[in-house]
């Protein structure tokens, strides 16, 4: 259960955030959570729900998280392409020495907030 | 109205600077370190004991991060060598601060090798960082060969994967090959070693590797 841990850091990057922009109200909170993290979504919000009690600006915001596919860069030929079944292989040259461009972020992207 | 605020701010930041952290302490004593992940039981424990008997002790530190069993440090100390038990209470892996914390209570000075020992499950210690230079991933010939295609994280921030308890296998259908070919699709650079901590095989190899190293 890493996802209480991810809770607690989203939700002291929102509370600084909040702060610092002055805002009365979180109505929504942006996730990018890159495909090979492997985020089980209904457990990161059921723990944000949790640790979002400690403020009521945040309390009751919706943490909409977008998974991001593994995309792929062949470091051969350059080609660049979606890694699909986890197959780190260029389909372009069988290449398998394969830089991952995206599928591994883990990050708060916006806020909506009043 | 409501307004939309940019953020762009990795939720992982705080492990990623005390791993980073952790990563320049173990370089300026010259110290490899490696992070070590299994599901329970898969012999992480055993491998540490016998990886022990083969090399200097005073040139090694643990760092005993599995909740499995408390009787990790125990059977880790008639070898002499710093051991810091980490009480992770019910917490399901390490993290960087934990590691911060564990070393601190180390004398690094001497020491080539420091092997930590992380809590058994394949999903969340392969999340956090702790400042390793690699990252082993044990996977027991008791477990299926498609572990691998369902812990692709794991495999493929690993360096190193050791396929353990071989001695096992003429009882068992696991397919070696198989389990390598799953692993690699993941991670083509992963180095395999298959050793059994029963007959002894694999081990010098596992050595080896480890000793390499030590050197610098
Ligand atoms: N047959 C066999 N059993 C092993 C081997 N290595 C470990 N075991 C057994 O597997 C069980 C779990 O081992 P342990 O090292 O505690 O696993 P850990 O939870 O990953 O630290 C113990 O009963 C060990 O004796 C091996 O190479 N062969
Ligand atoms: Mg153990
Ligand atoms: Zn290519």
């Amino acid at each position: 259960m890493h996802e209480m841990g991810l809770a607690q850091n989203i939700f002291d990057i929102v509370l600084r955030t909040a702060e610092r922009n002055s805002v009365d109200k979180v109505l929504r909170i942006h996730i990018r959570a890159g495909q090979l993290r492997g985020i089980v979504p209904e457990q990161l919000q059921f723990c944000f729900g949790f640790v979002a009690r400690e403020s009521p600006v945040i309390e009751g915001a919706e943490l909409v998280i977008e998974t991001v596919p593994i995309r792929g860069k062949c470091k051969d030929c350059n080609h660049e392409f979606l890694v699909e079944e986890y197959r780190f292989v260029c389909p372009e040259c069988g290449h398998e020495d394969i830089e991952v461009l995206e599928g591994m972020e883990l990050l708060v992207s916006n806020i909506e907030a009043l | 109205m409501s307004i939309k605020i940019q953020v762009l701010n990795n939720i992982l930041e705080i492990n990623e600077s005390y791993a980073a952290q952790n990563r320049e302490t173990f370089e300026a004593n010259h110290c490899f370190s490696v992070n070590m992940m299994s599901s329970p039981g898969s012999g992480k424990t055993t491998l540490l004991e016998k990886t022990l008997e083969r090399l200097d002790p005073s040139e090694v530190a643990i760092i005993e991060g599995d909740m499995q069993t408390t009787k990790d440090a125990e059977r880790l100390e008639r070898f002499g060598c710093q051991i810091v038990q980490i009480s992770t209470g019910n917490a399901c892996h390490l993290d960087g601060k934990m590691i911060h914390d564990a070393v601190e209570d180390l004398d690094l000075s001497g020491v080539r090798l420091l092997v930590i020992e992380n809590v058994g499950n394949l999903v969340c210690p392969a999340e956090f960082r702790v400042g390793e230079h690699a990252k082993v991933v044990i996977l027991s010939v008791t477990e299926g060969e498609d572990k691998p295609l369902k812990y692709p994280l794991m495999f493929r921030e690993a360096a190193v994967c050791i396929l353990s308890k071989i001695d096992l296998l003429p009882h068992l259908d696991f397919s070696l090959e198989e389990a390598r070919r799953n692993a690699l699709q993941i991670n083509p650079q992963l180095e395999f070693f298959s050793i059994s901590c029963r007959t002894g095989e694999g081990l010098d190899e596992w050595t080896d590797w480890l000793r390499k190293r030590m050197k610098g």
